[in-house]
């Protein structure tokens, strides 16, 4: 009775284990960030070449004709590790990477006295603005992706 | 010899076989006896009934004895099927029998008499397996319902009451969710936990189309008096 009774635990536990076992979370384990420097200014209405796929949203940025992009760079992130950017304005940028949440992006963004977390939709893209620069400006756009 | 004698022994010689393989009822049996203890000719037939069956007898069983019948079967099978036409699949029933009787000669075992008889085969005179497996599946079943989904969204949970995401000052701190897709890429974002010690901070977000980014404004030329948004 006893090796009848081990035996039925152990069907029990492999039973279990297969069908019953969490499964792993989606460890998306580093990001890739573009970040771009963007200067808005006053003027006949130009785009940057680079800057074309954001070109659609600049009309948020009222006021400002002309966008130039000031400095781009590509980070890929581990977890928890911080990446860093020098504004034109003497500033540093960090943005942190805190892993993901369903299709967000988890970013700890900080900036000057500016901190803030931000989940961005995987692949999207989302801006910071209000820094003036050169009678301008200054637009920081970031795009994020976990894949 | 009379004609009546001469039917009762041949009455008799017809049952001599069977007299002799036992096959006669007692009352038979002891009329056949009585038969051949006074007829010569009776006595004569069941000797040579004998000698005849001692003759096939012996090299019968000495056949039965050398003779190997492994793979038979197989033999038959491969015989028909070389066959022109032949088939050892199920022979069609004639449409002419009635619809019930033909219904039991095609039809197959029903899905749940083949798994009863599978569960038979793996735990059969093995009840406590049974039960186990069961009550494994049962529990299996019930601890996946239960459990999280460890690949689904946690932000519900994590999303504090003063989350901010939506185009209103970010002191507004009411949290929104986010709205669909509407097209083009999907930039929806969600900002919490700001913190600043100057300025002012806008957090701009058109509800209904989330393919427009948010747009984080952050005006520090201006001291204010709380230095903490959101959690």
């Amino acid at each position: 009775m006893g090796a009848r009774v081990v035996a039925a635990a152990v069907v029990a536990v492999i039973v279990l284990a297969i069908t019953a076992a969490p499964r792993p979370v989606q460890a998306d384990d580093r990001a890739r960030l573009d970040v771009r420097i963007i200067h808005a200014t006053k003027g006949e209405p130009y785009v940057h070449p680079s800057l074309q796929d954001l070109a659609q949203h600049f009309k948020r940025f009222g006021g400002y004709e002309r966008f130039t992009m000031l400095g781009r760079q590509n980070m890929e992130l581990a977890m928890e590790q911080t990446g860093s950017m020098a504004m034109p304005n003497g500033k540093t940028l960090q943005l942190i990477y805190r892993g993901t949440s369903k299709e967000y992006v988890k970013l700890r963004f900080v900036m000057g006295d500016l901190q803030m977390n931000i989940r961005v939709h995987e692949g999207g893209v989302f801006f910071h603005g209000g820094a003036q620069h050169a009678g301008g400006a200054l637009i920081i756009a970031v795009k994020a992706s976990s894949r | 010899m009379k004609q009546e004698q001469r039917d009762h022994r041949n009455h008799v010689s017809e049952l001599l076989g069977a007299w002799l393989d036992g096959e006669l009822s007692e009352a038979e049996a002891a009329a056949v006896e009585a038969e051949v203890a006074t007829c010569a000719a009776c006595q004569e037939e069941v000797e040579g009934l004998v000698a005849l069956r001692e003759a096939f007898r012996e090299p019968v069983i000495a056949a039965a004895q050398t003779a190997s019948f492994d793979g038979v079967w197989e033999r038959i099978e491969a015989g028909i099927a070389a066959r022109p036409g032949a088939s050892l699949s199920p022979v069609p029933v004639p449409e002419v029998l009635p619809d019930a009787v033909r219904r039991a000669a095609v039809e197959q075992p029903s899905l749940w008499e083949r798994l009863r008889a599978a569960w038979s085969t793996v735990f059969g005179g093995q009840p406590v397996m049974a039960a186990a497996f069961a009550a494994a599946v049962v529990v299996a079943v019930a601890v996946a319902l239960l459990l999280p989904d460890g690949s689904k969204d946690k932000a519900a949970g994590e999303r504090g009451p003063a989350e901010i995401s939506a185009a209103s000052p970010a002191k507004s701190g009411r949290p929104q969710e986010p709205v669909g897709v509407a097209g083009g890429g999907d930039n929806r974002a969600w900002i919490s936990a700001v913190e600043y010690t100057r300025g002012t901070v806008i957090i701009d977000q058109i509800q209904d189309d989330p393919s427009e980014p948010t747009i984080v404004w952050h005006y520090d030329d201006e001291p204010v008096d709380s230095g903490v948004q959101g959690g």
